[in-house]
């Protein structure tokens, strides 16, 4: 990445769109490259578009059914091909859930929007968890956030456009009566995403879906689950607030 | 965030105010509305026009100075996010910052490819950001303007004369009579505070 420096000097001017086609490529080359610019690229964008809601103007009344007609000469494309041609839509193994060393998941309150289920075998369990974040962090779109966790731990999520892998460790252990809930909070409620059996302090968890999954977070619930959230979250990834950068992935 | 309690986001309800307190800003979470415009569904696409012609509209005009000019772009754009909705990821942001992107990028690069606009001379950034606000976005703007209030005078001119007037970086720079180092430097400190400010992510 030649000249990153500089590249990310060009961020904020970019983001308000004060830069040239050729900068303009360059920092959207860059942003492509490091997930952690791309973060603070689509917040400075985020951040722009209130302030364009800010002056919002309704635009002449005959201009809506002028739209709505033209839309039956406009072909809609179809969704985005994954841009590395080879890698193979690998469906069998991402149904299979690959979990921390010890850990078992339980399916608990799973709403269609999320597929979990237990991988067995010590040894597999082990290399699939390292394997399920190899393959996440190697996508082109990858998102890493990572987040303190209320009350003891630290949590990390890789996003994808495929789905998000999500891993808590040094959690600590709570009353037999109670669970770790995960929540996919994409639209108006949160979505339950099952409770984490935890062994060691550690769970991992895939969660896949055919919504798109905004954030994940994490409560203190029943041990058998609750269908909304009975307490407030101890994290929340990606956090609502500028997180510090990305741990490498957990080891455990 | 240790022993921070962090609200669970409600995305298409408004937070009532507390007295005293800025008014939380909506993002009306239009996710799921987008996936229905992908499938061909123009009453939803009709949905996306209501909520966010009037941004797409908004911006452009304030960077156009010219109605008509802005009537085109949102049209563009419009058909644009009818055309593209399949390839709409949330990944990649808000479907409202997808549509503001969208309007302010074109109707940037428009005014940059047309004669100067012949609406009212910006000689000095203005103060305030004005301009007739759309009723859904009253308290977005009200936000956006108390916010701006919270910036230097250095960082707020830098961010009118870049975003709401559609100059490129060497133009504040040389009309401020600045080095674009400097001007760099004042529009990420200017950001930033905006994006904490209105809670941008």
């Amino acid at each position: 990445m030649a000249d990153a420096t500089g590249t990310r000097d060009l961020l904020p001017a970019w983001a308000l769109d004060a830069v040239d086609d050729a900068e303009r490529a360059r920092v959207e080359d860059a942003v492509r490259d490091d997930p952690g610019l791309a973060r603070e690229a689509r917040a400075l964008v985020e951040t722009a578009a209130r302030l364009a809601a800010a002056v919002a103007a309704p635009p002449p009344p005959e201009l809506r059914a002028d739209v709505l007609t033209r839309t039956e000469a406009v072909p809609q494309e179809p969704a985005d091909a994954p841009s590395e041609p080879a890698a193979p839509r690998r469906r069998a193994s991402r149904v299979a859930l690959w979990i921390a060393a010890g850990a078992v998941m339980t399916m608990a309150v799973v709403a269609p929007t999320v597929l979990a289920v237990q991988q067995a075998g010590r040894a597999a369990r082990a290399e699939g968890h390292v394997a399920l974040f190899a393959e996440a962090l190697g996508h082109p779109s990858a998102q890493v956030f990572a987040g303190e966790v209320t009350g003891g731990g630290q949590a990390v999520a890789v996003l994808t456009e495929e789905g998000t892998v999500f891993s808590a460790r040094a959690l600590p252990a709570l009353d037999p009566e109670l669970g770790y809930q995960l929540w996919i909070i994409g639209g108006e409620e949160p979505v339950p995403a099952g409770v984490l059996d935890v062994a060691g302090g550690t769970a991992t968890v895939e969660v896949v879906g055919a919504e798109p999954t905004e954030r994940l977070a994490l409560t203190v619930e029943p041990a058998e689950g609750s269908a909304q959230p009975t307490t407030d979250p101890l994290v929340v990834l990606p956090p609502q607030e500028p997180a510090p950068e990305a741990p490498e992935a957990p080891e455990g | 965030m240790p022993g921070h309690t962090v609200p669970m986001m409600t995305t298409s309800r408004e937070a009532p105010a507390a007295a005293g307190q800025r008014p939380r800003v909506v993002v009306r979470d239009l996710t799921a509305v987008v996936r229905a415009v992908a499938e061909g569904d123009v009453a939803a696409f009709a949905y996306v026009y209501d909520r966010l012609a009037p941004v797409v509209h908004g911006i452009a005009r304030r960077v156009l100075r010219d109605e008509e000019a802005a009537a085109e772009v949102t049209r563009d754009v419009m058909l644009e996010m009818w055309r593209d909705a399949a390839r709409y990821v949330p990944t990649r942001g808000s479907v409202a910052a997808w549509a503001a992107e969208a309007a302010h990028r074109r109707a940037v690069e428009r005014a940059h490819a047309g004669p100067a606009p012949v609406g009212e001379d910006t000689g000095a950034p203005e103060q305030e950001v004005g301009g007739v606000v759309h009723e859904e976005w009253a308290a977005t703007a009200d936000l956006v303007t108390s916010c701006l209030a919270e910036l230097s005078e250095e960082e707020r001119a830098v961010v009118l004369l870049t975003y709401f007037d559609g100059r490129r970086y060497p133009e504040v720079a040389q009309e401020l009579g600045l080095a674009e180092r400097t001007v760099h430097e004042r529009l990420r400190t200017g950001l930033a505070r905006l994006r904490r400010c209105l809670g941008a992510g």
